[in-house]
């Protein structure tokens, strides 16, 4: 049974997420952004960032479970960049709770995302501070 | 245009961003081939959005955070996506309707042998002046660096 996100350990995994950027949910993202760098629309064309942010969330994760009437706010990320993703190349993403911490009374979820090609390059790394909480 | 001759200190601006209630749901509705498109989340739907104590749809952080790495790749260029690193903190919210601006100043430049090392204070700044996403970014460039275009 898949736990509630608030309720996953440090070591835990979260389900792995695999994903195909079209060209049209590129340009999606370059709608959103008001960007559209040659890049992006080019040929290859490179997968916006902001895509592979979004998409590396641990919300994303096809196992994420929040608990009825909670939700969890992200207050602070890591994130580096090692090589770009292109569009039409299957994208993968792991989750794993790295780090569980209290500051001010509040309880921190550190979830890392990895993020690599279908050659198994290494796109992006990414660590999220999670907060959990009941909604209003 | 940044280069190992940028004096520390510069700032750079990003163009003002309106974040229309329609930018906001190509961001965070998820692919338009979805089945019942849009998703139904805080981002976009002020039923969701009230039910979590906000007045409207709040935008991602991350949508933000985007226009600050838009800009360090207008300055940085391909190197971003070899070496760029990001470390964030959201501290406000980006209101449907809001504008927002992204900024990155120039804190430290370090050259050595053709590789220079830039490390960037940024933020993203809302139109009534409050701090939306807050942080500092680093990247490192083989000069020349082809990729870097005026900002």
């Amino acid at each position: 049974m898949t736990k509630f996100a608030q309720d996953l350990e440090t070591g835990d995994a979260l389900a792995p997420l695999s994903f195909t950027v079209t060209p049209e949910w590129n340009q999606q993202y370059c709608y959103a952004q008001e960007d559209f760098d040659p890049r992006y629309t080019g040929t290859p064309a490179e997968v916006h960032p902001t895509l592979l942010l979004s998409m590396s969330a641990n919300t994303k994760s096809p196992g994420f479970k929040l608990a009825p009437d909670t939700g969890s706010i992200l207050s602070e990320q890591l994130c580096r960049f090692f090589h770009p993703a292109h569009v039409g190349k299957r994208i993968d993403v792991a989750f794993r709770v790295t780090r569980i911490y209290t500051k001010q009374e509040k309880r921190f979820h550190v979830v890392e995302s990895t993020v690599t090609d279908e050659e198994g390059t290494l796109i992006l790394k990414r660590e999220s501070h999670l907060i959990f909480g009941r909604a209003k | 245009m940044i280069g190992p001759a940028t004096p520390e200190g510069t700032l750079f601006e990003g163009r003002v961003h309106h974040m229309s209630i329609e930018r906001l749901l190509a961001f965070s509705g998820g692919p338009f081939t979805l089945n019942h498109w849009p998703a139904r989340n805080l981002h976009i739907d002020p039923e969701k959005a009230a039910e979590a104590g906000f007045p409207a749809p709040v935008a991602s952080g991350l949508q933000a955070q985007g226009h600050i790495i838009r800009l360090l790749i207008d300055l940085l260029g391909d190197a971003w996506s070899r070496t760029g690193s990001f470390h964030s903190r959201f501290r406000r919210p980006v209101f449907a309707g809001d504008s927002i601006q992204a900024k990155a100043r120039l804190a430290a430049r370090r050259a050595e042998a053709g590789v220079t090392q830039y490390t960037f204070d940024v933020w993203c700044e809302r139109h009534d002046g409050e701090i939306a996403v807050v942080g500092t970014a680093a990247c490192t460039v083989h000069e020349p660096n082809p990729g870097v275009q005026a900002a």
